[in-house]
């Protein structure tokens, strides 16, 4: 069952979401379900063809109370709003908390890569930091996941026979031991308890 | 030698000598000539079983010695001398005996150290076989060899590697003690042997060397041994060896005999060890290939997935695909709909502009009509008003005071018909609708009180009640324009005063439900019938032609009622019945509102009387001014004014503040005077014999060559905002006070301050001529055009401009020839300039131009905005005085000539670099070579090297060129010996250190940074300048 | 706002990268840390450093370790008219701006391996500018530079660049300027006629010249906001009245202190123009 996170120097600061096939069916339900008030960032890594159009942030948009935009180079992160990587960019989280792009090359043929985002905001926030890996079908996030786990923070992986494409939790579950598995409304609750806000019922 | 002798058995040393003394005793007590001395033999015999070489000659000779003793003191038997003969036989017989034996026993004991010697070899060779590492060699060794040569304590060293010796085992040390755990070739003792190969023996071993150790104490060994182990010449393993007892030489030599063998078993030890480590090497990497094969295998199945993925999302995506489709579709249809609906709002739009169109034209033949009658109205009555002031004001003092009584009745006479002008003139304002409401507090009470105060008189006179009513519920006070509200009452209270013959008329104020104030004005006249209540109010209509006879009046009043109450936001409303009075009521809101829209309705339609029914134009009767006497004077002022008198007036006044006037007493003069003479100013009045002053105006504003100059006008009519609209500066209305006069040339005066600034075009093309001045032209732009160079070089003689234009294709000359000439010629100032070009430029020719203009635009779809811009930017800055770099450059200007007549190249591909490092030298007498890239600047000092040419004294080098860069040059300069010695200063845009170092490294002279700092390159160049 | 207590490997990371400068002035300190870091990491791994001190005792007394980890420390990822869009505005309407300048300079500020380069090169002689324009290509990383002037890329990634090149607007084959060899493209040498190549950093360096057209794509976005600044900075001080500066697809002038001196020209491909002094 899911706990909510504890206050005091363990309550996170950040929220970072990776994903791939079948991730934007758990986003649509999931965003929507967070408050304009939510008291923290989030940063959502989804892999998109290069040449797609942006438009995951404008989908996501509409459907959401909480602000959803994608993110800009040097942006500094708000809380209650929500941060979409742009295709064929990685996005990092820097130390004194902005967003900043990258064109590096791909990692595990992803770029925007979850294990990019997720290492950088481990360095960032710490045990601060609550990651959360979705449906997908590579390992990509695994070693983020890893990272994440090791700066003690909360890793939460969708449990693979609730996602589309079991690959991808289930690799960041072999990654990291302590990784919490929850259903896609377990992740759901476990996000909004944060702000002590609202449950989906 | 005694490890090889056998212990004796015991007691053979006292049968030796109890076998000797008992033959002596034989002997002694046997008479001579007994041969009991012959059994010495046996002892001597006997000591070849003891293991001791010295024993059979020692007995040999105790034995010679107890036969002479024997024969001295036996008793004497036999022949003595025989006797002493066979004695001495016998000794002899004893030292044979005693030698042989010593002999014997010697070669016994050898053969028992070479057999120890083998056995010895033959073990440590056991001990050593089979495949052993370092280690356990090393402690095999070892402990043999302690063992076999019964040390007490032991350590050794083995190479390991290559070259290094280290300690691999220790036999009877104790932990602690200090043995080294390296040696070096050379490094004491043990060094020494490893350098020479030789076996060491140190007797005496002084403190801190080996220590034995055991769990009783511990000791140090008296003797050392130190023994290399060699083959084929180089020291493979060292054994150092401590001993209680003496070393002997058989250890020694069993060493040496092992010392091969040992060296061979270290040296395959160590082969063995490499080996191993190759092989183990070997395995590791043929595990890593199979861990990579692994990983390509999953990486392939991770592409799989991948591909399988993007499979899946592709197919999303389609679908998207196919609904946008849809949609687009769907739009698409829409999007046709709404052009069709668009193309139908623009044909109805069409339609009615044209009515519009239409109306505006009707409204301005209205508009004329009232115009010129008011201005033949106003015009004689302006002149008279002025005069009439004038002669009042007596400023000749030659008048009587009759007079100037006389004068100043006629200034009020011709006040009063300006009154009823100007009620005329508000007639016309309201049918225009140019009428403004200034609304303000009203106390209701006190307003109404003295409206029916001023009809309370007419009234009685006519008999009828005059009452007024204000409601309880209505406010104290309301916001309005109390003056049209006053007018409108007034036009209602007349009326029903008028139009009733009996009973009364009232006056009631009320509030309506919706909180509007109803004023009401009730009379028990003779009525209106119902078909006539609409049309009444429309102008020149009344309900009937003979009552309007009957009772007198224009007919307009309620229109303009009607139209004074929209203005002030309301309406009004009638009811009446024919016989039986009638009630108008005017609804206004409490508080006026400025943004409500005010609907205006044209009072006229076409029957507007067209301009033609105006008086003719009179035949232009010039009047004297100051048109032959224009100095190139700038303090010009234009009257047009058709009235002389009044045109004298200006013409005076304009004197009077020290400017020229020219008079045009026709629009049509007055355009073409502006056009010829530009003044600074234009005096313009509206109404002009041929055609209206507005569209004079409108004709100057509309050229380019006029539009700067300031128009004021000064009308009869008030046209007030349109001339300002059309562009004025200022507007009077006739009949104007001097003073108002003199304010109008001040404002005209400061005007002049701030100049208009002229623009020279010089293009051949009249249709580009044309485009050119359009787009520059404005308010405070005046262009000039001409077609060829001659023009051009005339008009830059004759007059200044701020800026030019200048296309390179001219007629008679080309644009480079222009520019030479002016910037030769001290005749012709030298505006900045922008080349306008059709054509693109080489290189050598930008690089001209750039000489003499900044801003160089080669025509095309964007060149005008550019032209714009730049001609924009130019007569900006021609305002805000010199930009900072050139102020920089005429400072150091002043400086001493050091630079008078010296050769400097430049090498440097930015153009704009070149004109600014060339601007700041070429003042200072520098005659500057320009080079755009490395190669070029070889050619050029190879140019000026000819005999014949200047040398070049001082280079200046950029780093980034195309072709061949600054530091390359600089190499190349430097390989030819005769410009070892030129100086070269480098600029670079580059901040690191090592760039300058790299500079100088080249063979430059010294650097200079970007942005060039002009004093810093003067000195610099003062500096390295050869003298 | 400060996130995590400073750790270890942050100050031995401040630590190399001031000796970086004060020994070999590369200046990285303005960089963006968080992608740096990784890169650096990577770094690790090669020369089998346990950590960012180790490295740094390296790079002291080795130098030829410097070129070797330049190649971590500067991004070479780039590809031929990455993003048509902007190739396509530039030939429509940024070229017929150009057309009004007798000469044209371009910048490519941060060439990396000459992609970029490359596809101006090519824009402009198709648009019959290349006569008289000068390019800078200028980068930090003098092997990249070696790259770029080389032009011989993977024959693999010319499938990508042609789909590129004939989405900006072309009307001929990339073909047409590259002759293949083995598994090579090697570009026509005369497109490098007419360009510098130099070694320029936009973190100490100043303006080389008078330009109209910078294109400084994808780089911005390694720098943090002080050092945008100043390149943006240098960027408005080297372009002629009204020039144009061409951003990454994801980069943009709005948070920086220059952005009131920049008009926006094509939005949606992060083109600018300069502003006048007015």
């Amino acid at each position: 069952m899911t706990r909510p996170p504890t206050q005091g120097s363990r309550a996170p600061r950040a929220v970072v979401i990776g994903g791939s096939a079948g991730a934007m069916t758990v986003l649509a339900s999931l965003l929507p379900a967070l408050p304009a008030s939510y008291p923290v960032p989030v940063v959502i890594v989804v892999h998109l063809p290069a040449e797609g159009p942006d438009g995951v942030a404008d989908v996501l948009h509409h459907r959401c109370e909480i602000a959803v935009k994608e993110a800009e180079d040097k942006e500094s992160l708000a809380p209650g709003t929500v941060y979409v990587a742009p295709s064929d960019y990685h996005v990092l989280v820097e130390q004194s908390g902005y967003l900043s792009l990258s064109c590096e090359e791909p990692v595990r043929y992803a770029r925007p890569s979850i294990d990019v985002l997720f290492e950088s905001a481990a360095d960032a926030y710490g045990a601060a930091l609550v990651a959360v890996v979705l449906s997908g079908a590579n390992e990509d996030g695994a070693d983020g996941v890893r990272a994440v786990c090791r700066s003690g923070g909360v890793a939460l992986v969708q449990a693979p026979k609730t996602a589309e494409m079991p690959a991808m939790p289930a690799a960041a579950m072999a990654a990291c031991a302590q990784a919490r598995v929850l259903s896609p409304r377990g992740i759901t609750e476990y996000l909004c308890a944060i702000c002590g806000g609202r449950h989906v019922s | 030698m005694t490890r090889f002798q056998r212990t004796p058995t015991p007691g053979s040393h006292a049968a030796i000598a109890a076998s000797v003394i008992a033959v002596l005793l034989a002997d002694l007590y046997t008479p001579l000539g007994m041969l009991a001395w012959v059994f010495y033999f046996l002892p001597v015999v006997f000591t070849y079983f003891v293991w001791q070489p010295a024993l059979p000659l020692a007995v040999a000779g105790t034995v010679s010695v107890l036969t002479v003793l024997g024969y001295l003191f036996s008793p004497p038997g036999l022949d003595p001398w025989t006797s002493m003969l066979n004695r001495g036989f016998g000794v002899v017989m004893a030292w044979a005996l005693g030698s042989i034996g010593h002999q014997f026993v010697r070669n016994k004991i050898a053969i028992r150290k070479q057999e120890w010697l083998q056995s010895g070899q033959t073990a440590l060779s056991d001990r050593m076989a089979g495949d052993v590492t370092l280690p356990v060699l090393g402690e095999r060794v070892l402990t043999f060899l302690a063992e076999y040569l019964e040390a007490q304590a032991g350590a050794i060293f083995l190479k390991e590697g290559a070259s290094r010796v280290r300690r691999f085992a220790t036999y009877g040390v104790p932990l602690d003690a200090s043995v080294p755990e390296c040696v070096e070739p050379g490094d004491g003792l043990l060094g020494a042997a490893l350098k020479d190969g030789r076996i060491a023996k140190v007797e005496g071993v002084p403190e801190g060397y080996l220590t034995v150790g055991s769990s009783l104490g511990r000791g140090r060994p008296l003797h050392l041994l130190i023994a290399p182990f060699v083959v084929d010449g180089t020291v493979e393993a060292v054994v150092e060896l401590g001993f209680f007892q003496p070393i002997s030489e058989a250890d020694q030599e069993l060493l040496a005999r092992v010392s091969e063998s040992v060296a061979v078993a270290v040296r395959s030890a160590n082969y063995r060890g490499r080996l191993h480590g190759l092989l183990e090497e070997t395995q590791r990497q043929a595990e890593e290939l199979q861990a990579q094969s692994e990983e390509l295998r999953t990486a392939n199945e991770e592409l799989q997935e991948q591909s399988q993925a993007l499979q899946l999302s592709q197919t999303r995506l389609e679908a998207q695909q196919a609904e946008l489709e849809q949609t687009n579709a769907q739009l698409e249809e829409q999007a046709q709909a709404l052009e069709l609906q668009r193309d139908e709002l623009a044909r109805a739009k069409a339609a009615l502009e044209r009515h519009a169109a239409d109306l505006r034209q009707a409204s301005r033949y209205k508009s004329e009509f009232l115009a010129n009658m008011s201005h033949e109205l106003r015009t004689p009555l302006n002149a008279s008003l002025i005069l009439a002031r004038v002669l009042a004001d007596n400023a000749g003092g030659n008048l009587t005071e009759e007079q100037v009584k006389q004068a100043r009745t006629i200034e009020t006479a011709g006040n009063d018909l300006l009154a009823l002008i100007n009620d005329v003139l508000d007639l016309a304002k309201v049918e225009a609708g140019r009428m403004e409401a200034h609304p303000e507090p009203v106390g209701l009470a006190g307003f109404i009180g003295q409206l029916v105060r001023t009809f309370q008189v007419v009234a009685e006179e006519k008999g009828l009640r005059l009452s007024f009513h204000l409601a309880d519920e209505a406010p104290p006070t309301i916001e309005t324009d109390p003056k049209r509200l006053d007018q409108v009452l007034k036009n209602l209270l007349s009326n029903a005063i008028k139009f009733t013959e009996q009973g009364e008329v009232e006056l009631a104020v009320r509030r309506e439900p919706d909180g509007r104030i109803a004023f009401s004005v009730r009379d028990t006249g003779i009525g209106i019938a119902e078909d006539q209540q609409t049309t009444i109010f429309e102008p020149f209509c009344q309900a009937d032609g003979a009552v309007n006879r009957k009772y007198g009046g224009t007919g307009l009043g309620l229109s303009i009622s009607r139209e004074l109450v929209r203005l002030l936001g309301g309406e009004i409303r009638l009811s009446s019945a024919v016989g039986r009075g009638s009630t108008f009521t005017v609804v206004v809101p409490p508080v006026y509102d400025r943004a409500a829209p005010i609907r205006r309705t044209p009072l006229l339609d076409q029957t507007g009387v067209p301009a033609a029914s105006a008086p003719p134009p009179k035949l232009a009767t010039r009047s004297a001014d100051d048109r032959e006497q224009l100095p190139g004077s700038r303090r010009v002022v234009l009257i047009v004014e058709d009235d002389e008198p009044f045109a004298r007036i200006l013409y005076d006044l304009a004197h009077e503040r020290s400017f020229h006037a020219l008079i045009a007493s026709h629009g049509d003069e007055a355009v073409a005077l502006a056009t010829q003479y530009a003044p600074c100013a234009v005096l313009l009045d509206i109404g002009l014999p041929d055609h209206s002053g507005l569209s004079v105006l409108d004709q100057l504003k509309r050229d380019a060559r006029t539009r700067h100059i300031p128009v004021h006008v000064i009308s009869s009519h008030d046209y007030h905002d349109t001339a300002l609209a059309l562009g004025a500066v200022g507007f009077l209305l006739k009949p104007v006070r001097r003073e108002q006069l003199i304010e109008a040339f001040r404002t005209l005066e400061t005007g002049l301050a701030h100049q208009v600034r002229r623009v020279l075009v010089v293009e051949d093309d009249p249709v580009q001529l044309d485009t050119v001045s359009r787009l520059l032209a404005s308010d405070r732009v005046e262009v000039v055009g001409v077609g060829t160079a001659a023009e051009c070089l005339a008009r830059l003689e004759s007059a200044s401009f701020d800026c030019m234009v200048l296309d390179l294709n001219l007629p008679d000359a080309s644009g480079f020839t222009v520019l030479e000439t002016i910037s030769r010629d001290d005749r012709y100032p030298f505006p900045p300039v922008i080349v306008h070009t059709g054509r693109d430029l080489e290189p050598e020719e930008e690089q001209a131009l750039r000489k003499y203009s900044t801003s160089i635009i080669v025509k095309g779809a964007r060149s005008a905005e550019r032209l714009l811009d730049e001609a924009t930017l130019f007569l900006h800055k021609v305002e805000s005085g010199l930009p900072p770099q050139q102020a920089a450059f005429q400072q150091v200007r002043s400086r001493s000539a050091a630079l008078e007549g010296r050769h400097i190249l430049i090498v440097e591909d930015d153009v704009r670099n070149i004109y600014a490092v060339s601007s700041v030298l070429e003042p200072q007498g520098a005659v500057i070579h320009i080079a755009r890239n490395g190669r070029e600047a070889l050619d050029a000092l190879r140019q000026a090297s000819l005999p014949g040419s200047q040398p070049i004294d001082v280079v200046l080098m950029d780093l980034m060129m195309p072709e061949m860069d600054g530091l390359t040059a600089i190499r190349e300069i430097r390989m030819r010996p005769e410009w070892q010695k030129l100086p070269i200063i480098t600029l670079t845009a580059k901040a690191m250190r090592q760039d300058q170092e790299a500079s100088l490294a080249a063979g430059a002279n010294d650097y200079l940074a970007k942005p060039i700092d002009v004093d810093k390159l003067l000195s610099l160049i003062r500096v390295w300048m050869p003298r | 706002m400060r996130t995590a207590p400073a750790q270890r490997g942050d100050v031995e990371l401040r630590l190399l990268l001031d000796a970086l400068y004060e020994t070999y002035q590369y200046d990285f300190r303005g960089y963006s840390m968080a992608s740096l870091k990784r890169r650096l990491s990577h770094a690790l791994e090669r020369f089998g450093c346990p950590s960012f001190s180790v490295l740094q005792h390296k790079l002291l007394h080795d130098a030829s370790v410097l070129p070797r980890l330049l190649e971590y420390l500067t991004v070479t990822v780039s590809e031929m008219f990455r993003d048509p869009g902007f190739f396509r505005t530039l030939r429509q309407d940024v070229v017929p701006h150009l057309k009004t300048y007798p000469s044209i300079k371009v910048w490519v500020a941060g060439c990396s391996t000459g992609e970029e380069l490359y596809s101006l090169a090519i824009l402009f002689r198709e648009e019959g500018l290349e006569a008289r324009t000068t390019f800078y290509a200028t980068d930090i990383n003098p092997d990249s530079l070696k790259r770029a002037e080389a032009g011989v890329y993977e024959l693999d990634r010319m499938a990508l660049f042609t789909d590129n090149h004939r989405r900006s607007g072309a009307r001929c084959s990339l073909s047409d300027y590259y002759t293949a060899a083995y598994d090579a493209a090697v570009f026509d040498k005369t497109l490098r006629r007419r360009t510098v190549f130099s070694d320029h950093s936009l973190v100490s360096d100043s303006v080389f010249a008078e330009i109209q057209l910078i294109s400084c794509r994808n780089v911005l976005i390694y720098f943090d906001r002080p050092l945008q600044d100043r390149a943006i900075g240098l960027f408005h001080e080297a372009l002629v009245r009204n020039g144009f500066l061409g951003l990454g697809a994801k980069e943009t002038l709005r948070f920086s202190r220059y952005a009131p001196a920049f008009a926006e020209f094509a939005p949606r491909e992060r083109i600018y123009r300069k502003g006048g002094d007015r």
